[in-house]
């Protein structure tokens, strides 16, 4: 008579703990090749867990803080590139635009002693640097959006 | 005989108090504690890093993908969700990055197979209980490496860093059944190999 022993998936999972049911157990107490499977797969999961492939490196969780530091400043570094120049043409506009704007008027008034023509001009003047505030005001919604989306990766202290 | 774990499906969640500890930290990081975080690094790193060692080899790869699991972490904290534990959040991670290491591997066109065995075989494994002697840890890390990468995963996450069969069902992104196959076949195929290891010896 062919003796049926325990499926291996079986033999595991009662190696690992599962209870076995009665015929399961009946069948063990007599079968002393699947009792050998499972202790060898018990023996097997024990190896398993005693074993690392080879210790964590010395100073693995600073090497960790390091990087993490190095990418901050590197996403910095990106920030002011990104951001720094333009806002640095828009300042320099800003700054420029209501010189020439006096400068102009001042003309204007000395050449015509005309104040109709002067107010006039002012206002000539004045629309481009008024233009500039469209850009700027844009350029203030990017930089805080950007600020938004790279927070995470902008962690600081 | 050492007390065993129970089952996978059984497997009781992790201690309460490692996963409160794990919270307090998780959340003092999130709000920009440097130290917080560098120590759920400290606590996790074995775990992450024998992973890493598994699927890579122990390698300078290795050590260097782990690394950058955590590094991904720290900038993801915003993204993580606390119904996982925090140390299975960061295996998934750190699996990532060991794919994107085998992909390039892969590029440049190296034999896996015989590249882990040669790491496996020059490193000293690190015998973590005295129920295991160093030659046998020599030949489990030998046979490990000539097992398919999804079996040593399967085997590292349940049988070393003790993950539920559901954890490792989130970690892999595969159903629970998967992972159940994928223990049961790479066991077998453990054994196989450990066999040859034996064969190769004498």
């Amino acid at each position: 008579m062919t003796t049926v022993h325990l499926r291996d998936e079986r033999l595991q999972r009662i190696a690992d703990g599962d209870a076995a049911d009665a015929p399961e157990r009946g069948h063990l107490d007599d079968c002393s090749d699947c009792r050998a499977e499972v202790d060898a797969y018990r023996a097997l999961g024990e190896a398993l867990a005693a074993v690392r492939p080879t210790a964590t490196p010395e100073g693995f969780t600073a090497t960790v803080m390091a990087r993490i530091g190095a990418r901050e400043r590197s996403v910095r570094r990106q920030l002011v590139v990104l951001l720094g120049v333009p806002v640095a043409a828009m300042v320099a506009l800003g700054a420029i635009a209501p010189g020439a704007i006096l400068l102009n008027l001042w003309d204007g008034v000395r050449s015509a002693f005309d104040v109709g023509r002067a107010a006039a001009r002012v206002i000539d003047l004045a629309s481009p640097f008024v233009a500039t505030l469209g850009p700027v005001l844009a350029l203030f919604w990017a930089v805080v959006a950007a600020l938004l989306v790279l927070r995470p990766a902008w962690r600081m202290r | 005989m050492t007390v065993r774990a129970p089952a996978g499906e059984h497997r009781a969640p992790p201690n309460a108090a490692i996963a409160a500890a794990d919270m307090a930290l998780q959340l003092a990081a999130r709000r920009g504690d440097r130290d917080a975080f560098a120590g759920l690094v400290e606590r996790h790193s074995h775990h992450v890093h024998a992973l890493c060692s598994r699927i890579l080899g122990p390698s300078a790869d290795a050590a260097d993908a782990a690394q950058e699991a955590f590094v991904r972490a720290y900038f993801a904290l915003d993204r993580y969700d606390p119904a996982l534990p925090f140390v299975a959040w960061v295996l998934s991670i750190a699996r990532n990055a060991c794919l994107d290491v085998l992909r390039r591997r892969r590029d440049r066109k190296t034999d896996l197979v015989e590249a882990l065995a040669l790491e496996a075989a020059s490193a000293e494994p690190d015998v973590l209980s005295r129920a295991v002697d160093r030659e046998t840890a020599l030949r489990v890390n030998r046979a490990l490496g000539r097992l398919d990468v999804r079996y040593r995963e399967v085997l590292t996450l349940y049988h070393y860093n003790e993950q539920s069969y559901a954890e490792i069902a989130d970690i892999l992104g595969v159903p629970i059944g998967t992972v159940m196959t994928w223990i049961h076949r790479g066991r077998r195929a453990l054994r196989d190999a450990l066999e040859i290891e034996e064969k190769d010896a004498s």
